[in-house]
């Protein structure tokens, strides 16, 4: 439990960090300078001391989904394993996905009542993506948990730690690759989204945010960065189950994966375009089938 | 879902005569927020509906799935465990309130909606189809969906005078799987309607058969 809470303020503190070191490694790639590594943060901060500019047609609703939008994701936090097994909540991987299905729907909700065709755009691509998303994030958890058992991600993440090198098998791998595909999709990268522009063309998520302003935006924001720290940090967590007992090493390994990760999503982002919307589709369905495929082999070869 | 609701309950009003619809009474209201009551009861308690149909299931052999909390389905100890979804998001919204108290009030204000400086009109609201659209484009593979423009150009290809399109999405279980079995039990039964033709010589001259049947039978 204490682990756990550790674990969930360790990604609440870092979120927008992460954000920040992906951008700036981005930058790097492409010889820019980029923003400092702590703009997030000040965004933040900027925004929560904004005023608020409503849509004249929008009800109640447009202010009231970003609290549970963000209060969804963070819930979905609270079961992610971070430092060693510990996990606050009481709920598996099955919880996990689904708070993260209910603040899609919050966000899909207050962008329908954004009134702009640029809110109604972006919610419809959302909808069409998390419709690729949802059963390729269940596949991989349901997949990890029938190879490791138990359905918590703690008990996944454990049993993966206790099986040491037998914790790379070709079913684990398999379902791992897959994880670290969805976990792109699912905090809107390129390949997939791109966090980084309001072009119409391309945009998925910021176009859901475009009317919200002041404090609303202030937690869409957060609550996006939640919820990429979170998956950043379970992958890493799945994928490299080492490094914990001990405080100090644990907190060194989350630091080392976290960082790892975030570079890889910045390599992979460079070294890619975003892709045009309707391959998505095509891309998660391979991750669900890869996903599969590592269950099968998982649970006719074991490990 | 969220297409649903969005659609028909957020945004402009999609058609003119839209515009001037009116609350509907109290009383379709009261009906509507009940069985919504119930939805979402069942939902947070879904222990209380199987025990509802558990004496029914028990008939039939199946022996209810044992809870310790009566009203949950999930196995855990406490009510937290049972409830936690709602109990985490309900205490972060609580957080969060506290945090904006503490660092005070800040203006709200309505204003226009951001439509790259036109004025907003209803016809750039998503509709129910334009809403699905990407998610078709998605499985469209799966979905075939056929569909015909017809245009009439006053100058091809720059200026239509007249635009029309038609969209149809077959229903492959449907036309495969359901269809045969339909139409099989129709042919049966219109054949069956040639025997019984509502026709009363017909009937008697049956009836009569029938005897006749019977009596050389017993003979």
């Amino acid at each position: 439990m204490t682990d756990g809470i550790v674990s969930l303020l360790l990604i609440l503190v870092a979120a927008p960090f992460i954000r920040g070191l992906i951008q700036k490694a981005k930058a790097f790639f492409q010889m820019r300078n980029g923003p400092p590594l702590l703009q997030p943060y000040a965004d933040l901060w900027k925004l929560v001391h904004k005023g608020e500019v409503i849509p004249e047609p929008s009800t109640f609703l447009f202010t009231a989904l970003p609290w549970v939008n963000f209060a969804a994701t963070v819930a979905a936090t609270t079961l992610v394993p971070a430092l060693g097994v510990g996990q606050v909540g009481p709920g598996d991987a099955i919880v996990f996905a689904a708070l993260l299905a209910l603040a899609r729907f919050a966000l899909i909700v207050a962008a329908f009542d954004g009134t702009s065709n640029f809110t109604h755009m972006g919610a419809s691509r959302e909808m069409a993506i998390g419709a690729v998303i949802e059963p390729a994030l269940i596949g991989c958890l349901a997949g990890l948990a029938i190879v490791g058992g138990g359905s918590g991600l703690g008990a996944i993440a454990e049993s993966r730690h206790l099986a040491g090198p037998a914790a790379f098998g070709p079913a684990a791998l398999m379902i791992l690759v897959a994880l670290i595909l969805v976990a792109q999709a699912e905090s809107g990268r390129v390949p997939f989204d791109n966090p980084d522009t309001h072009l119409e063309l391309t945009m998925v998520h910021e176009g859901m945010l475009l009317e919200h302003s002041g404090r609303s935006l202030a937690l869409l924001a957060y609550a996006a960065q939640i919820k990429q720290a979170a998956l950043i940090v379970l992958t890493g967590t799945l994928l490299f189950p080492v490094g914990w007992g001990e405080l100090l090493p644990a907190a060194l390994a989350w630091i080392v994966r976290v960082v790892a990760i975030a570079l890889l999503f910045a390599c992979i982002e460079t070294a890619n375009a975003k892709l045009r919307i309707l391959r998505v589709p095509q891309l998660l369905v391979t991750a669900t089938a890869i996903a599969g495929a590592g269950v099968v082999v998982g649970v006719t070869l074991g490990g | 879902m969220a297409r649903a609701f969005g659609i028909t309950f957020l945004g402009l009003p999609r058609e003119r005569t839209l515009a001037s619809g009116t609350e509907a009474p109290a009383a379709v209201r009261i009906s509507l927020l009940a069985l919504a009551g119930v939805a979402v009861g069942l939902g947070l308690f879904p222990g209380l509906g199987v025990r509802i149909v558990a004496p029914a299931v028990e008939v039939l052999g199946v022996v209810p799935l044992e809870t310790p909390l009566p009203y949950a389905l999930i196995v855990g100890d406490t009510v937290l465990d049972a409830l936690y979804g709602p109990v985490a998001v309900l205490s972060v919204c609580m957080v969060v309130w506290l945090l904006f108290r503490v660092m005070g009030r800040v203006p709200v204000r309505r204003g226009p909606v951001w439509v790259c400086g036109f004025a907003l009109q209803s016809r750039m609201q998503y509709s129910g189809t334009s809403a699905g659209e990407t998610a078709r484009l998605f499985f469209r593979s799966i979905l075939r969906t056929r569909r015909v423009a017809r245009e009439i150009w006053a100058q091809a290809p720059y200026f239509p005078q007249r635009l029309s399109t038609h969209a149809e999405t077959p229903h492959p279980v449907e036309a495969t799987l359901y269809a045969p079995v339909v139409s099989t039990v129709l042919r049966a039964a219109s054949a069956a309607r040639a025997i019984q033709n509502g026709n009363i010589r017909v009937y008697l001259l049956y009836v009569f058969a029938t005897l006749v049947l019977l009596l050389v039978g017993t003979r």
